[in-house]
């Protein structure tokens, strides 16, 4: 009765390897990650051993084929040479990242575990959807940093960015700009930008990032649109849209005739920054030697090429600095959480 | 032009050209047929791969994947009624029941020429037609959208079910579960409990292999007897000739539905398979037999799902905006390698559009033939008896949905969805009205919110903007079509009586 055929049982076999085999390339090395859960926390064994003995298993919280998931897969890629060990990625999303770094919070802090985050860390923890802060983690390295810029249609009455901050003073809420989901980076930027000049804008949120309100930018439909100078490469490159200025500390290497707006006089610096992080408690002598790897790949001429085609700005923190840096931001964004009235209540 | 063209087919026509985009479809099939794994994943993890390779080389291996995958997802779809892709949701309804009867291989080889059509159809319109289709898809804006959303919506309640009453409730439940996580406009918790993975909202992925796989497989543990399988015999594996000729209006309606969604940005194949599907039910002899496994339910969301392959190259390549999951990832590609998609492109490297084109095309021919020998192997799995078919398919989906975003809460969410599915086939609830609203839900809620903060708070702006006045005009004749037509040709009677 249960007889199958031969083809039949080729195929089923087949079937099964395969799904092993494909699914093995995405999900089969979680074990680096989740093994540490549950388990007591030990500190690291003593200075002098030999460091790493075994791959490196690497969170991106994020999706697969996103910006962070691209920037962090290559610089793992470049890095793995100088560190002489495999980094293996594994893509935990969910959360805007929150999943991905609760994961890494409560992993093995012997420098096997590591994660990317970028600036959204600082704004999970005061919307409560993490327990942790960034000062939960030991940085390992801050490796790229994306800005934002203020884009606006091409017939557009706006010259410059003094026009349009001129403009907004005295019609408060009324100018529709576009802006990713609320609560977001490219969001939180546009709140610092109302904050350092006192304007009011109406925002136009899309969860699926600045894109569409880009795309309706370019069709008139929107005053302004906010989102990484690279996003509006092609719109800029067809003269659909302008660019009035950058948030960044110093001009954008692709589009050199945009100002900042330091420039203009105003107090606004907004980057994100892509950080490496380590559980808590990783000893310091492992943190350094991913620390050294990692600078390594920053520093192959694929990565700055990596930087140059998609528009992002040269950064780098070491890990002793970029946990300064990194208290900076959260009391930053705390302060524009609280402007946009995001704050978890109590 | 001319030189161009040489320098791509040069290219495309190498030896090792062929085999990436042999590999690619070979690849992107089976990613498609086995659930919870998707192309944009599949292209996602090859990316850093890629680097050392040239551009054209890559791409013709990427888009491999993207048209495999999206044929992939037919064969469990119409074998064991779990969808291996999103898109080919609504291929199992007819599909599933045509392998019932024992003609899967069947409904997979229409699945493949459907596919061709669509695919090669839609490829002609972009080289002709994409700087025309760009400019129009930039007037789309959010009110454009929801009409769009609207009309998605409105149809559910016309198709797929029997009882109007039982589509509009699974509807309702769909767009319920669409607004848990962060509220998109304000930021504001929406049934998430507190728990930071519900806040951004359920992944969609897992809810449908739960719906179709695991609620299946519940369903037919349910109703089976031990050992008894699905089918006793496989007959008619492939289609004939004169199949075929009738469905050519289907293949061209479906086609040009697939490139219009194709071609606006963001919208999928979901919601082309959808509406092509609605399509050829409105415009069909025989509406009601859709659903119990005719030839025309598969044709019209295969061919309208492979159309959106070349649709969605449209946008990516002339306005520089991802047309779908998949183009993001290979937007990605692109800008890595130093080429900026955007209008430009056609300009300074006509030779790599030309490129994209050919490879377009070819890998399509690899489709077909991979479908239709397929369709002969694949069949003859549905001879597996269901003891042993049954674990096979839950530990796929749970497999399936673990891995994709690599977290427990994916399979919970699987299982409970799951048994939601079950109950639902229990109490004959359709499931695809359900997961038509998770997806439309955020497209209609996001659109309709974004509309009115442009228009700071009127409705007028749904009616004063062409596009959205056109499509709601368009919306209202579609629907009573079918009345219209009865009171037209009811009057000479009436005369009579």
């Amino acid at each position: 009765m249960l007889r199958i055929g031969k083809t039949t049982n080729l195929l089923l076999a087949l079937i099964l390897l395969l799904t092993v085999a494909v699914t093995g390339c995405s999900s089969g090395k979680q074990q680096g990650a989740t093994s540490g859960q549950g388990e007591k926390k030990e500190q690291g064994s003593a200075a002098g051993e030999k460091f790493p003995t075994k791959p490196i298993s690497f969170i991106i919280p994020y999706a697969a084929g996103g910006g962070s998931d691209v920037a962090a897969r290559l610089i793992a890629q470049l890095s793995e040479k100088p560190l002489g060990q495999s980094i293996v990625p594994t893509n935990v999303e969910g959360g805007a990242s929150a999943t991905g770094l609760t994961q890494l919070a409560t992993a093995k802090n012997d420098g096997y575990t590591i994660a990317t985050c970028t600036s959204t860390i600082a704004a999970l923890k005061p919307q409560g959807r993490m327990p942790y802060s960034s000062q939960d983690y030991e940085p390992v390295i801050g490796y790229q940093a994306n800005t934002y810029a203020v884009g606006v249609p091409k017939n557009s009455p706006f010259k410059t960015i003094e026009e349009f901050i001129d403009y907004a003073k005295k019609n408060p809420g009324k100018l529709n700009v576009g802006v990713s989901s609320i609560g977001s980076n490219i969001h939180l930027s546009a709140v610092a930008l109302e904050m350092e000049t006192g304007i009011k804008l109406n925002f136009v949120p899309d969860p699926g990032g600045a894109a569409k309100g880009i795309l309706e930018l370019a069709g008139g439909n929107l005053d302004a649109a906010i989102g990484g100078p690279n996003e509006f490469f092609s719109q800029i490159q067809a003269g659909n849209v302008r660019l009035l200025a950058v948030m960044s500390d110093k001009r954008n290497e692709a589009f050199p005739d945009v100002p900042t707006f330091k420039e203009k006089g105003i107090n606004l610096e907004f980057m994100t920054i892509r950080f490496i992080l380590a559980p808590k408690g990783t000893p310091e002598e492992r943190i350094k030697i991913l620390h050294d790897a990692f600078k390594k790949g920053m520093e192959d001429p694929k990565f700055k090429e990596y930087i140059k085609s998609s528009g992002s700005d040269e950064f780098y923190q070491d890990y002793k600095s970029a946990k300064e840096y990194m208290k900076k931001q959260d009391d930053y964004y705390y302060k524009l959480l609280e402007k946009a009235n995001l704050l978890k209540k109590k | 032009m001319l030189e161009h063209l040489v320098a791509a087919a040069g290219s495309v026509f190498s030896p090792l050209g062929l085999l990436l985009m042999f590999l690619g479809s070979l690849i992107g099939t089976i990613v498609g047929a086995l659930p919870g794994l998707t192309a944009t994943m599949a292209v996602a993890i090859l990316l850093p791969i890629t680097f050392g390779v040239p551009v054209d080389l890559a791409i013709m291996l990427m888009l491999g994947i993207y048209c495999g995958a999206m044929n992939g997802g037919t064969v469990s779809a119409v074998l064991v009624n779990v969808p291996g892709t999103p898109a080919a949701i609504m291929t199992g309804l007819d599909g599933y029941a045509m392998a019932q009867r024992g003609e899967g291989g069947k409904a997979i080889g229409i699945a493949a020429i459907g596919s061709f059509y669509g695919g090669i159809f839609s490829n002609i319109i972009l080289i002709i037609f994409a700087p025309i289709l760009a400019a129009v898809a930039l007037k789309f804006a959010a009110p454009e959208y929801f009409a769009l959303a609207f009309f998605g919506l409105v149809s559910i309640a016309t198709s797929t079910t029997k009882s109007p009453v039982k589509g509009a409730v699974s509807v309702f439940l769909g767009l319920l579960i669409s607004v848990i996580g962060l509220d998109p406009v304000t930021g504001v918790d929406r049934f998430s409990f507190d728990n930071p993975e519900m806040m951004s909202g359920l992944n969609f992925v897992p809810v449908m292999i739960g719906l179709y796989g695991l609620g299946e497989v519940l369903m037919q543990v349910h109703q089976s007897e031990y050992g008894r399988k699905i089918t006793q015999q496989i007959k008619g594996l492939l289609p004939t000739w004169q199949e075929l000729k009738g469905l050519h209006g289907i293949f061209l309606r479906s086609s040009v539905i697939g490139t219009i969604i194709g071609a606006l940005p963001g919208e999928g194949a979901t919601i082309a398979a959808f509406m092509a599907y609605t399509d050829a039910r409105q415009n069909s002899k025989h509406p009601e037999k859709f659903g119990t496994g005719v030839i025309e339910g598969v044709a019209s969301c295969e061919t309208a799902n492979n159309a959106v392959t070349g649709g969605s190259l449209i946008p990516t390549l002339t306005l520089g905006i991802p047309g779908s999951g998949t183009m993001a990832v290979m937007m990605g590609a692109f800008m890595m390698h130093n080429v900026i998609p955007g209008p430009m492109l056609f300009k300074e490297q006509p030779e790599l559009v030309y490129s994209i084109f050919m490879s377009l095309a070819v890998n399509n021919v690899f489709m077909l033939i991979i479908g239709l020998a397929g369709a002969r192997v694949f069949a003859r799995m549905i001879s597996i008896p269901m003891n042993m078919l049954l674990p096979i398919i839950t530990a796929l989906c749970i497999v399936g949905s673990f891995a994709v975003t690599n977290t427990y809460f994916s399979v919970l969410t699987m299982i409970v969805f799951g048994i939601l599915g079950y109950l639902m086939r229990v109490f004959e609830f359709p499931t695809a009205p359900m997961v038509i609203g998770v997806v439309l839900g955020p497209l209609a809620e996001v659109s309709l919110r974004r509309s009115l903060l442009m228009s700071h708070g009127s409705l007028a702006i749904f009616f004063t903007r062409p596009g959205s006045l056109a499509i709601f005009l368009l919306t209202a004749i579609y629907f009573s079509w079918p009345f219209l037509k009865r009171l037209l040709a009811r009057k000479p009677d009436e005369v009579v009586a």
